[in-house]
């Protein structure tokens, strides 16, 4: 383990995919081959360690040295670095993927799809709607449904709140198709409550969480006559 | 609307007090006279939604323009919907057009691929997709609405 990075807890040393990770970066500090980027900041006290704000005008991203101009001259693989960042975070939130048992079967909560659903869906599960300066609630645009924070806190009450309704006795098992005859049609396995209209389901192969929302009419009427969910 | 409607209305109104449900059936029955009314409403904006799709298709507005502009116009299907329901007698007399049938459930379609949309190549996962894919969506569906 380098010592430049021997700061990191114990529990994410323990990763190997991490620890290969982490002397990676090691090594290319060394090189100069990272740059911090735009919107990022030096840690004060120290030399290479540079922190910035998320959601801001800072991204992953920025730390490629290729500029924009450049960069849509080149085939999109350009630097694999770079372009990974989806699957890079999703290695470094594996330890905190949920796996679940209802009834006898497992089902996984990866936390990366916790974090994409719960701002858009959060609220129909029992997270709080965001509030915007006006006093209004913000809504989420590709819902036109109240819209949740993204915070740590609300991730976890999110995913406990998915598992104690999956869990719940007026949850129904369904095994329906997800988006039929579109494109990324999924085979489904999940859980309804015929009351309230809500659902969630999983992959039903890889038994992975995808969605879940509150029906309505139209789609209820869609999943009740042809098992598909859209 | 047929007399049918309204004693199943009554009748779930009913069974909800005492925590129980419609038989699949009859929930079946109330969800089609449901739909007719979506159908009717969504229907009539038929124009509004072929704007904004071709709109979008030939790039007068982007698709954050496009996803505004559809939400914009069924809230006035919803407000029409609900302002339908609030008035016993005007829902009593209600006929919808018989050429709507079948109509809103197009129209949810393109809003499961709004719902999924993820334009960024690197953010999206297994069960979204891009923008290229909400443009072939809308195309498919284009030819089915312009049919009604």
């Amino acid at each position: 383990m380098s010592s430049t990075l021997s700061k990191v807890s114990k529990k994410v040393r323990k990763d190997e995919e991490t620890r290969k990770g982490l002397d990676k970066l090691e090594k290319q500090l060394k090189n100069g081959e990272l740059h911090a980027g735009r919107g990022a900041k030096k840690l004060p006290g120290t030399t290479t360690v540079f922190y910035m704000r998320s959601g801001g005008e800072a991204s992953f991203d920025d730390q490629c040295p290729v500029s924009t101009e450049q960069k849509s001259k080149e085939p999109s693989t350009h630097h694999d670095d770079f372009t990974q960042k989806s699957k890079k975070k999703k290695k470094w939130n594996q330890h905190l993927n949920r796996q679940i048992d209802v009834n006898g079967e497992n089902f996984e909560f990866e936390r990366d799809q916790i974090e994409k659903k719960a701002p858009s869906h959060g609220p129909e599960f029992g997270l709080e709607p965001d509030y915007g300066p006006d006093g209004k609630i913000i809504r989420d645009r590709k819902t036109g449904k109240p819209r949740a924070k993204q915070n740590k806190e609300n991730y976890k009450k999110f995913a406990d709140n998915l598992e104690e309704f999956a869990k719940d006795p007026n949850s129904e098992r369904i095994e329906p198709q997800y988006r039929k005859g579109r494109e990324n049609e999924q085979d489904a396995v999940g859980f309804l409550n015929r009351k309230d209209k809500r659902f969630i389901i999983f992959d039903r192969h890889t038994k992975k969480y995808i969605t879940g929302w509150v029906m309505n009419d139209l789609q209820y009427q869609e999943f009740i006559e042809n098992n598909n969910i859209i | 609307m047929e007399e049918n409607f309204f004693k199943l209305l009554e009748y779930e109104q009913k069974l909800e007090k005492t925590g129980e449900y419609l038989s699949l059936e009859k929930e079946k029955e109330l969800l089609n006279y449901q739909s007719q009314i979506s159908d009717h409403f969504r229907w009539e904006k038929k124009n509004n939604f072929i704007k904004a799709m071709v709109d979008f298709l030939e790039d007068r507005i982007d698709f954050n323009q496009y996803i505004d502009r559809f939400y914009e116009i069924d809230s006035q299907v919803e407000e029409s919907k609900e302002k339908l329901k609030s008035d016993f007698e005007k829902l009593r007399a209600f006929e919808p057009d018989p050429r709507s049938k079948g109509f809103a459930i197009l129209i949810e379609n393109l809003f499961s691929d709004i719902r999924i949309l993820e334009p960024d190549d690197e953010l999206r996962t297994e069960d979204e997709i891009s923008e290229k894919s909400l443009r072939d969506g809308i195309k498919e569906f284009l030819l089915k609405i312009q049919e009604y």
